[in-house]
């Protein structure tokens, strides 16, 4: 008698989807249910609909919190990904030696991030601060803005911090799939007379391009969960040059007590995120994105 | 923004171990590794060095006098404190015994969420006995009934700090009006050194400053119907109010840092002498007293403006202690806050640079005469108005706030208002 295996492959699965919908589903569902009420975490709760998703939508400051989450991961995908990707060009070259590049690179991840905000922001101050004062010694005073306390200059001040701490971390990804590549192909194209240039571009970076596909999407959902640099340095300001979506969550939850309202706020940061990721999915299977196989 | 796989497996050892103390101190009744058969714990933000190691001799003293009980006391930065600290101290299983708060609305929203338990019939007793005059407790009941907190110190919000060496060398005298006021900032200017320093970045330092200025020009009545988010924010009254910051801003009299500065770092160039003026509140004597010997400053009121308020009215706010309605242990976290009252814990404080709101704030102290002359202010004050944070909508005043902050830092006053005004629209 054959044995009955019908049940078996939901008892494989019921670990992990139990895990999922504790730590995602269940809490996702929650949130969802909070966001059409109206309530400061300990008073009676209110229905109110979709009121609190309507008034995200005419809530200037959380729109602008979106447009600054965007700036922010267009200069991050040059200054983490763009920069990690020529670093560990930088560090493949043959003939380097460069076990002291690629360590000195990847510090940065190490280091606790609010050490981090702290030390970026006596290096931008304008008193003491090492890069103003270095500008105002050669002359350049009137190239030394407040960095952080301008609304022009604030969100890129910030977004240059973290490309200097993510820049090593996609370094590391990048040269271990560099690393990858069989020498003999690059051989070839050095016996063919092509520079280093020419074969990182036109053979190093092509064959590693699901790698980079992917440190693009951990990069742009990345940006949605920053939340410490921010909140150190300039804690959204000034003037919300430098809001972001989850600044501006803890400001109405944990300050104004508006949790059905801050429950609205993380559901549609929650689609847009699943939106995003869905639409980047679709791209990569219509260019044909797949494995690294060599 | 990359997600870091170490610190995830970092923090879930720290919350594993944790967990375990946390299980451990629940099944024992105490703190990790204490023996005390009673542990209490009193929160609150950052008051300066002076005053915090003044809570640890508070707390030698509470345990020598009990010692099967002990106290922890949960210093936080104080903006943390303000924001997200003592909320998610209140929500957590450690819940504190008792906490620093503001009296005033956010004394009032902790007894609405049942975190604040009614202390009159403790302070009617005898360990609190001829402490307190009746006008300690304004503002600290609900609807004219009970008490909520045990009244600690009382805060001028704002004034203006000068270094009088600066003074004295430019021959500059303390204003009075505000024109008077600009052309001492003209003089401090023109001398190559900044005028005015303030750590805006948090908002509340210029917020404070511009609430008591709104106060003064729009009258006491349509301040705070304003803060209160049943007033246009963009009134012509309030457009008066706020050219006064701009016009600080438009004639370069302060820091170009303004809107960057965390307020202690701005506290500190004042006392290095960077800056001649800083206008914070009375705690100020507080981080002087260990950051700035020997640096000789004084205060002076906001000087009078042209408005239908009070012109010589104090900005200012009473402190104290709650006692969380949820603690197991209030009777004995009463016990300490009397220590906190007490004839011994009124001299730490107003050693500390601090105005205890107890009858005898400063006897027996040589206290600095600056700390007496604050509490005498306050006290004495014909008018007394509540800062916009603490003592009305905390919405309405952030949006108020944000305008400040652009005021000050050059932009347009009608356009800042009309936004702040598009938001308290939105909360109204």
């Amino acid at each position: 008698m054959k044995a009955d295996r019908r049940w078996t492959p939901y008892l494989l699965v019921a670990p992990a989807f139990l895990l999922f919908a504790f730590v995602v589903l269940i809490p996702a569902v929650l949130n969802t249910a909070l966001s059409v009420m109206d309530w400061s975490g300990t008073n009676q709760m209110t229905f109110v609909g979709l009121d609190n998703f309507f008034r995200a939508f005419r809530d200037d400051i959380y729109l602008m919190a979106y447009r600054n989450t965007f700036v922010y991961i267009g200069l991050t995908l040059i200054l983490e990904v763009l920069a990690g990707l020529i670093l560990a060009g930088l560090v493949t070259m043959r003939g380097r030696r460069t076990a002291f590049y690629r360590i000195a690179f990847f510090v940065p991840v190490m280091l606790p991030m609010v050490v981090i905000a702290v030390l970026w922001a006596f290096v931008y101050s304008d008193d003491i601060g090492l890069i103003n004062s270095g500008l105002r010694a050669i002359g350049l005073d009137e190239w030394a803005p407040v960095w952080l306390g301008d609304p022009s200059t604030a969100l890129i001040a910030v977004s240059v911090v973290s490309g200097w701490i993510y820049a090593g971390f996609y370094m590391a990804i990048f040269y271990a799939a560099l690393q990858r590549i069989p020498t003999h192909i690059v051989e070839a194209a050095t016996l063919d007379g092509a520079s280093q240039w020419r074969i990182f571009f036109s053979i190093r970076v092509p064959m590693i391009r699901p790698i980079i596909e992917i440190a693009v999407l951990l990069c742009v959902t990345g940006a949605f969960q920053s939340f410490d640099l921010f909140y150190v340095m300039t804690n959204g300001g000034p003037d919300h040059a430098t809001e972001i979506i989850t600044t501006y969550l803890v400001e109405v939850v944990f300050r104004f007590h508006n949790l059905g309202y801050g429950a609205a706020l993380a559901t549609i940061m929650t689609v847009v995120v699943l939106a995003l990721g869905f639409v980047f999915t679709r791209i990569r299977a219509r260019a044909g994105g797949a494995g690294l196989e060599y | 923004m990359a997600p870091s796989t170490a610190p995830r497996r970092l923090a879930a050892g720290v919350a594993a171990v944790s967990g375990a103390a946390l299980v451990l101190s629940a099944l024992t009744g105490c703190a990790p590794g204490s023996d005390a058969d009673v542990v209490i714990r009193i929160a609150m933000g950052s008051s300066g060095d002076a005053v915090d190691s003044k809570f640890d001799d508070l707390k030698d003293q509470y345990e020598d006098l009990y010692p099967d009980r002990e106290v922890e006391i949960i210093v936080q930065e104080d903006d943390v404190y303000q924001t997200t600290g003592l909320a998610t101290l209140l929500s957590s299983r450690e819940a504190p015994d008792a906490y620093f708060e503001w009296s005033g609305p956010r004394m009032r929203n902790h007894v609405a969420d049942g975190d604040g338990a009614d202390v009159s019939e403790y302070l009617a007793g005898e360990a609190f006995a001829g402490r307190f005059d009746d006008g300690a407790f304004t503002g600290m009941d609900v609807d004219g009934s009970g008490i909520y907190m045990v009244p600690w110190t009382g805060d001028v919000t704002d004034v203006v700090w000068y270094n009088k060496e600066i003074f004295d060398s430019l021959g500059l005298s303390v204003p009075t009006t505000w024109d008077e006021f600009m052309d001492v900032c003209a003089a401090i200017k023109a001398s190559g050194v900044t005028p005015i320093v303030e750590g805006n970045k948090d908002q509340w330092t210029v917020g404070n400053w511009a609430a008591h200025i709104a106060s003064r020009v729009l009258g006491e009545d349509l301040y705070a119907q304003t803060m209160n988010g049943e007033a246009a924010m963009n009134s012509p009254e309030m457009l008066d109010a706020m050219s006064y910051i701009a016009e600080i801003a438009e004639k370069g009299y302060i820091n170009d840092s303004v809107n960057a500065l965390p307020d202690d770092e701005a506290n500190t160039q004042f006392f290095l002498g960077k800056a001649a003026m800083i206008v914070i509140g009375s705690w100020l004597m507080a981080d002087a007293a260990t950051d700035a010997e020997g640096l000789d400053f004084d205060y002076f009121n906001t000087p009078a403006l042209e408005g239908a308020g009070d012109q010589t009215s104090v900005l200012g706010i009473s402190t104290g202690f709650m006692v969380n309605a949820k603690s197991e242990h209030i009777a004995e976290t009463m016990d300490f806050l009397a220590l906190v009252a007490s004839t011994e814990g009124t001299k730490l404080w107003a050693d500390a640079g601090l105005a205890p709101m107890t009858v005898d704030p400063f006897a027996g102290v040589d206290a600095d005469p600056r700390t007496v002359s604050l509490a005498t202010l306050m006290s004495t004050a014909s008018t007394v108005v509540a800062p916009s944070d603490s003592g009305y909508d905390i919405e309405v005043a952030a949006a108020f706030y944000d305008a400040v902050a652009s005021i000050i830092g050059g932009g347009n006053v009608q356009d800042a208002l009309d936004t702040a005004e598009k938001r308290v629209a939105e909360i109204r």
